[in-house]
């Protein structure tokens, strides 16, 4: 019996949303809510299955894994683009690999959820109400404070709007960015240096590429205002996180607001765990069920399209 | 000597705020951490050897019979211009000129967005699970496309509503006299009925004033119309929304959450029952705290003193 494989579905959602009964009456579903602790468990977890649906990039899949998928025929990833999965190692291995359209605007909200929740202390005002408590501490405005965007694409682009329509001074970055896009925003483009010294609040929007990892490193906080935040809602290695934990343990800037790390889940032990100065969510922007039935929807045309010999939305084709 | 009484100083940081030594010559400033409680006796005896009392809003109410137990009490300053807890023909009538200070608006704009992105993104959630060893907490809701309800279009209201286009909302509004002339003004923005109001908006976010009318605005009957999606967010005054309603509504879900800063009776009693509720966002009246707008409340207050001791009292509520 042909089987496919539902992978990450760490809130147990992905069977209840999305109708997959359309499938062959044949068709074996195992459903994994949890992540595989390393690539040798998650090896052996698969054999058998025909069909792999993964979640971005949860799970990875270096050659290593996919040398060992023999019955894999079809890797369904979420997303157009997933660095975690070896293109070409798959193609070698008969593994067809498609992805899916996301909604990329919930991680533009997140960023600013979370610049909101740190300058305004929302979870500690909360926790103490929650408790038997009245008032924290003094929060901070953002009216004519300045906020640095690294990356002004589509993501870059809607926190730029966000940022204008709070009437703060925006700033630009990155290594393309010209003027005639930031005219367009209506916001002013600087330098590198500038933008780590000038940013009162400073966020990641930049894709993961080797131009971009380690961008923010230790020389980055030396330079940022002691007073400042950072956000990262893009891709945990653009931060160096030993430079960013030594710079939050330090109080080299004031605080940071994360949704994703170099490694997720986030270690248990992870010193950024116990940090005060930060607000931690675990790579969740993208999180929600808008996006997950357009996600698990397209994921689910593209099994279908599979089984018809007639493939969709192919990532790795020679 | 005139000895001036600065009340409900929660933080103990008012007395770094503003230049108080430029007040004039024979002035003496006491700054009260605690909250002087609800029992005029009690707060007569605190208060009674008091020439100037400058209140922070509405913490703790100045009713007639409060200010005919003041015997001393010649003016009473409340940060803004507006305060529904201080009587101010009562005030006259015991000889006491009441004056108001500037204050900022953009901060409570700026709350009542952190509360809509931590409700919908539950960011607070999210950091708990991450400071203890946990990954992710819930889905987000996503914005962009759904529909902001506004409740008052006012000052604050409109502005709140400009955001809400930023993030890419369908912004409707009502009150009792909005015209859609007016929301032309403000741009984008559709009129609408209450019933309307309650029924599509997919977050609901109050800019009311406290009156006669406001009081009990939002009860069973309009929770009953909302959506069980829908969040409710309140910055403007607890009152507005029917206390025991909004707890049933909450628990019932028939709404799926609220964002809440303002209470019945503030501070909120240590053992009120939506300190309990999960789907409760709660912050204690936190909207207005903030370094910059108390500067800018004791600067003016500071002249407000000064003009006074020098008979030509300006800001005065009649």
């Amino acid at each position: 019996m042909p089987k496919i494989a539902i992978l990450d579905d760490y809130h147990d959602v992905v069977l209840k949303w999305i109708d997959w009964s359309v499938l062959p009456d044949d068709y074996e579903i195992g459903l994994f809510t949890k992540p595989f602790a390393d690539e040798n468990v998650a090896a052996e977890a698969l054999q058998g299955f025909e069909i792999i649906v993964a979640n971005r990039e949860r799970t990875p899949f270096p050659r290593s894994l996919l040398e060992r998928l023999s019955d894999t025929k079809l890797l369904v990833t979420t997303n157009m683009r997933n660095l975690a999965i070896d293109m070409v190692a798959a193609r070698e291995n008969g593994i067809m690999v498609c992805g899916t359209k996301v909604i990329s605007g919930p991680a533009a909200e997140m960023a600013w959820g979370l610049i909101l929740s740190l300058t305004k202390k929302i979870p500690e005002e909360n926790a103490v109400m929650h408790d038997d408590g009245w008032q924290v501490q003094f929060g901070e405005v953002l009216k004519g404070k300045t906020l640095g965007i690294v990356g002004v694409g589509k993501l870059g682009s809607m926190v730029a709007r966000y940022g204008l329509a709070f009437d703060m001074n925006v700033i630009g970055w990155s290594e393309n960015l010209t003027d005639e896009r930031c005219a367009e925003l209506g916001i002013q483009r600087v330098d590198k240096k500038t933008i780590f010294k000038d940013s009162d609040i400073m966020t990641i929007h930049q894709l993961l590429s080797d131009r971009t990892r380690g961008l923010v490193g230790a020389h980055e906080f030396s330079l940022m205002k002691p007073t400042s935040y950072l956000i990262n809602t893009a891709r945990g290695p653009i931060v160096d996180e030993d430079a960013m934990v030594d710079a939050l343990k330090n109080k080299r800037i004031a605080g940071a607001g994360l949704d994703v790390y170099d490694k997720e889940p986030l270690p248990i032990d992870h010193p950024l765990r116990s940090l005060n100065n930060v607000i931690l969510t675990g790579h969740t922007s993208n999180l929600s069920r808008d996006n997950w039935m357009i996600c698990y929807g397209e994921a689910l045309e593209n099994v279908q399209a599979w089984l018809k010999g007639d493939p969709i939305r192919v990532l790795n084709e020679g | 000597m005139t000895k001036i009484a600065v009340l409900d100083d929660y933080l103990d940081q008012f007395r770094d705020y503003a230049d108080w030594g430029s007040l004039p010559d024979g002035c003496d400033v006491a700054f009260f951490n605690d909250h002087l409680g609800y029992d005029e006796d009690k707060i007569a005896e605190s208060l009674k050897d008091f020439d100037i009392i400058l209140g922070i809003r509405e913490r703790t109410p100045f009713p007639e019979s409060q200010i005919s137990k003041l015997p001393n009490l010649k003016l009473l300053i409340t940060t803004g211009m507006h305060n529904t807890s201080f009587d101010f023909k009562g005030a006259k009538k015991h000889g006491v000129v009441v004056c108001g200070t500037k204050t900022l608006s953009h901060p409570t704009i700026e709350h009542t967005w952190a509360l809509i992105l931590g409700a919908t993104k539950f960011i607070s959630a999210k950091d708990r699970v991450m400071h203890a060893d946990g990954w992710q907490a819930g889905m987000s809701v996503g914005l962009k496309d759904k529909t902001l309800g506004v409740l008052g279009l006012g000052r604050l209201g409109s502005q709140v509503a400009k955001i809400g286009q930023a993030f890419g909302m369908n912004v409707i509004a009502w009150s009792q006299n909005l015209t859609q002339e007016r929301c032309d003004e403000v741009g984008g923005i559709q009129c609408v009925d209450k019933d309307t109001l309650l029924k599509d908006s997919d977050v609901l976010t109050i800019h009311y004033k406290l009156s006669d009318r406001s009081r009990g605005m939002i009860s069973a009957k309009e929770f009953g119309l909302m959506k069980p999606s829908a969040y409710l967010v309140n910055t403007s005054r607890g009152p507005i929304i029917e206390e025991q309603d909004l707890i049933d509504a909450l628990k019932n879900k028939t709404i799926a959450g609220a964002a809440i800063d303002v209470f019945w009776v503030e501070p909120l009693a240590k053992d009120h029952p939506i300190r309990k509720l999960d789907n409760a966002l709660l912050t204690g009246h936190t909207g207005y705290v903030m370094k910059e707008n108390h500067e800018v409340n004791f600067l003016n207050a500071i002249e407000v003193i000064t003009d006074f001791l020098s008979g030509s009292p300006i800001n005065v509520i009649e």
